[in-house]
């Protein structure tokens, strides 16, 4: 997927992110990487 | 009638009015002095021909009628290549102008340049009036931004996106 701007590609991992803890509360853009450490995963076995 | 043979007259200290001088000799010489106060040795000789450069008199020379260059003083008479005393000149020399003519602009040159030479010189190149210090939605392909508005534009863009919510 091409971004074309900044909003766009932000506003594709605030998606991601939401979907992947569930949630649906917006993300500030600098706290991406608080959000992203904070997802919860199971290292493959 | 004058004897025209050695007539000279030098502007800087004689008013002499020359009008009426008949020429009674097949080698006349008529010189017109440059106001120096040095007739004798700046002035025009014109030899029944066309002027010339001659010892004691000495100016511009070349092989054809009015050779003279530079800036013509004071003029009381027709075009020199009829011989008419009265009219002095400034050798180039004297008075800074370089005719030497560059076809464009040369740094450092102090040569006269042409028209032309100016022209394609500056053609092509941006106009001051169309530089603009902001880029909106309306700027045009015409403009030319200052690097300090495109370091604005930047930040702006920048900041706006990473301060937002998502």
């Amino acid at each position: 997927m091409a971004h074309t701007t900044l909003e766009s590609l932000f506003s594709d991992i605030a998606d991601s992110i939401r979907l992947k803890k569930g949630t649906s509360a917006g993300i500030a853009a600098d706290n991406f990487p608080s959000e992203i450490d904070s997802i919860q995963t199971e290292l493959p076995s | 009638m004058y004897d025209a043979t050695n007539l000279q007259a030098n502007p800087a200290t004689t008013t002499a009015d020359l009008t009426g001088i008949k020429i009674g000799s097949t080698s006349y010489k008529i010189a017109a002095g440059l106001p120096d106060g040095t007739a004798a040795s700046q002035g025009l000789v014109w030899d029944g021909t066309q002027w010339v450069k001659q010892a004691g008199y000495a100016y511009e020379a070349s092989g054809t009628i009015n050779p003279m260059k530079g800036t013509l003083l004071t003029y009381t008479g027709t075009e020199p290549t009829d011989a008419a005393v009265g009219d002095y000149w400034v050798d180039e020399s004297e008075t800074g102008v370089n005719e030497v003519i560059d076809t464009t602009p040369t740094q450092d040159s102090n040569h006269l340049v042409t028209s032309g030479g100016v022209y394609s010189f500056a053609n092509g190149k941006e106009s001051l009036s169309n530089k603009v210090t902001s880029i909106s939605a309306s700027s045009t392909d015409t403009e030319y931004p200052s690097a300090k508005a495109v370091y604005n534009l930047m930040q702006t863009t920048i900041t706006s996106a990473i301060g937002g919510i998502y």
